[in-house]
C-alpha cells in the first residue's frame, strides 16, 4: 500500500498484486516483458572458452531490438550469455558482476568461475525461478577454464559445450554433430558461429547477427557482430516525405529572451586558463 | 481447402453459363461459402484480387464468417498491423498533406505498387519473427494494359507468366527472397 515514507525497502515491491490478480480475472493480461527469445551457446576448446549469442530481442511475436548484446561482463576473464527475460538476465549479472568484484577486492585474489557460479544459483533459487534468467557462464580463472549453464529454477550444470534458449535445440544440433575435445581457436569460433546461425535461422526467436567471446588465460576478446547474415536489402523506394507534409492547426511562437544586454569584460575573449 | 471448394464452384458456373464469373459475383459467391458456415466458420482470412468486367482492378477483403467490401488495399494476416498503416498512408495518403497545387494521384503506376508491396514485406520481415523467407507477387494485368512491359523488364528473371494466351488478361508470378532469419 502506498505509505508516506520515502525509505524503500530492498527487494521485488509486490505491492500490485493484488491489483494485477484482479486485472487479469477482469480480462486484461499482463503486459508481456521483452523476452530475449535467443540461441546463446558455450564450448570449450584448448586454450580457453568460446561464447556465442544472436542478437534479436522479441515482444511477443514483434522483434523489439535487432541488435542487442547477450554476452554480458561479469568480471574481465569471465562472461555470461543470457537468455529469458531481457531486465531480468541484465539485472542479474550486473548484481553479480558487481559483487564478484567487491569480492576480489576483500579476498585479494582473482575471481573464480564456479564463485560467480556459486552466487548466481544462489540468488536464483532464492526467486523460485520467478527470475527468468537462464544463463550460459563461462571464463578462465587460476584453475583453468570452466563452463557452466544455470538455469532459472537455480540448477547448474558443468559441461564442455553448452546451449541455451528457443534456439538451443537447433543449436546444439550443430554441437552434438561437430564438437571435439582440444580444438583449435579458429576451428572452435567456427563451430560457435554455424551453432548460432543454426538457430538464427531455424527458430523465430532468434535472428539478426552473431556475437563471440573468445577468453583465454591471459586475453578476452569481444567479438560483437562477428557475423552479418542478415543485412537489410536497400528499400525500393525513398520514403523521405516533403517539408509540410504534416498539417498542423495551430501555430504560436513564443519568445524566450525577453531582454538580452551583452557586456564585454575588459580582460577580452579569452578563457582564463592561469 | 476452402480455396479448392471455391474453384469448384467457379468450373460449376463455367459450364453452367458458358463464360467466366466476374469478380464481383465471385466476392458474393464467397460471401455466402463462408455465411454457410456461420456456426462453425473456415479460420480463412480471405483477399481476393482480380479484374472486374468493366477492366478496372478490385481487391475484396472477407472476414471468417463473410462479412466483404471491395478496396484500394488491404493487408491481412500475422504482420497486418504493421504492414496496413504503412498502405493507408502511401496509397491512400493519409495523414498526409499535399503540396499546394499538386494534389495526390489517384492511380500509382504498377511499378510504384510493386516497389510498395515489396518494401511492405521487407518491413514486415524485420520486425515480425512470423514473416520472411520468401515472397511471391501475382500480378493481373486487364486484357487493354500497356503496362505488361514494364514489369516483365524490371523482373526479368524473377517474373513468370501464368497465362497461355497473350489476347486476354495475363497474370503474371514473381518471386522474391526475404530474410530467413
Amino acid at each position: 500500500m502506498a505509505s508516506p515514507s520515502v525509505f524503500k525497502s530492498p527487494g521485488f515491491d509486490f505491492s500490485n498484486q493484488l491489483r494485477n490478480n484482479f486485472l487479469a480475472e477482469k480480462g486484461l493480461p499482463l503486459p508481456k516483458a521483452t523476452s530475449t527469445g535467443t540461441t546463446i551457446v558455450g564450448c570449450l576448446f584448448k586454450d580457453g572458452i568460446v561464447l556465442g549469442a544472436d542478437t534479436r530481442a522479441t515482444e511477443g511475436e514483434i522483434v523489439a531490438d535487432k541488435n542487442c548484446e547477450k554476452i554480458h561482463y561479469i568480471t574481465d576473464s569471465i562472461r555470461c550469455c543470457g537468455a529469458g527475460t531481457a531486465a531480468d538476465t541484465e539485472f542479474t549479472t550486473a548484481l553479480i558482476s558487481s559483487n564478484m568484484e567487491l569480492h576480489a577486492l576483500h579476498t585479494g585474489r582473482k575471481p573464480r568461475v564456479v564463485t560467480a557460479m556459486t552466487m548466481l544459483k544462489q540468488m536464483l533459487f532464492r526467486y523460485q525461478g520467478h527470475v527468468g534468467a537462464a544463463l550460459v557462464l563461462g571464463g578462465v580463472d587460476s584453475s583453468g577454464p570452466h563452463l557452466f549453464t544455470i538455469h532459472p529454477h537455480g540448477s547448474t550444470d558443468k559441461l564442455p559445450y553448452v546451449t541455451m534458449g528457443s534456439g538451443s535445440l537447433a543449436a546444439m544440433a550443430v554441437f552434438e554433430s561437430q564438437w571435439k575435445p582440444n580444438m583449435e581457436r579458429q576451428e572452435a569460433l567456427d563451430l560457435v558461429i554455424s551453432a548460432i546461425s543454426a538457430g538464427i535461422f531455424n527458430d523465430l526467436g532468434s535472428g539478426s547477427n552473431v556475437d563471440a567471446c573468445i577468453i583465454t588465460a591471459n586475453h578476452t576478446e569481444m567479438l560483437r557482430n562477428v557475423e552479418m547474415p542478415n543485412e537489410r536489402v536497400k528499400k525500393e523506394r525513398n520514403y523521405k516525405f516533403r517539408r509540410g507534409t504534416t498539417a498542423w492547426k495551430k501555430e504560436e511562437i513564443r519568445k524566450l529572451v525577453i531582454d538580452e544586454q551583452v557586456t564585454t569584460l575588459a580582460t577580452g575573449d579569452e578563457m582564463d586558463t592561469s | 481447402m476452402f480455396v479448392k471448394k471455391v474453384r469448384q464452384r467457379l468450373e460449376w458456373y463455367r459450364h453452367a453459363h458458358a463464360k467466366d464469373m466476374p469478380i464481383h459475383a465471385i466476392a458474393r459467391l464467397i460471401q455466402t461459402m463462408l455465411y454457410a458456415r456461420r456456426f462453425f466458420p473456415y479460420y480463412v482470412y480471405n483477399i481476393l484480387g482480380g479484374i472486374e468486367e468493366d477492366g478496372t482492378g478490385a481487391v475484396y477483403s472477407f472476414d471468417p464468417v463473410g462479412s466483404y467490401e471491395r478496396e484500394a488495399c488491404r493487408a491481412a494476416g500475422a504482420a497486418q498491423s504493421l504492414v496496413q498503416p504503412f498502405l493507408d498512408n502511401q496509397i491512400y495518403f493519409k495523414n498526409q498533406t499535399p503540396a499546394p497545387g499538386r494534389p495526390f494521384p489517384t492511380h500509382l503506376t504498377i511499378e510504384h505498387v510493386v516497389d510498395l508491396v515489396i518494401d511492405s514485406f521487407t518491413s514486415a520481415t524485420e520486425r515480425h519473427i512470423e514473416v520472411g523467407d520468401g515472397l511471391e507477387i501475382y500480378v493481373v494485368f486487364s486484357r487493354a494494359s500497356e503496362n505488361v512491359q514494364a514489369i516483365t523488364n524490371r523482373f526479368y528473371g524473377s517474373i513468370q507468366e501464368l497465362t497461355a494466351t497473350r489476347d486476354g488478361e495475363r497474370v503474371f508470378v514473381i518471386r522474391q527472397e526475404l530474410k530467413k532469419d
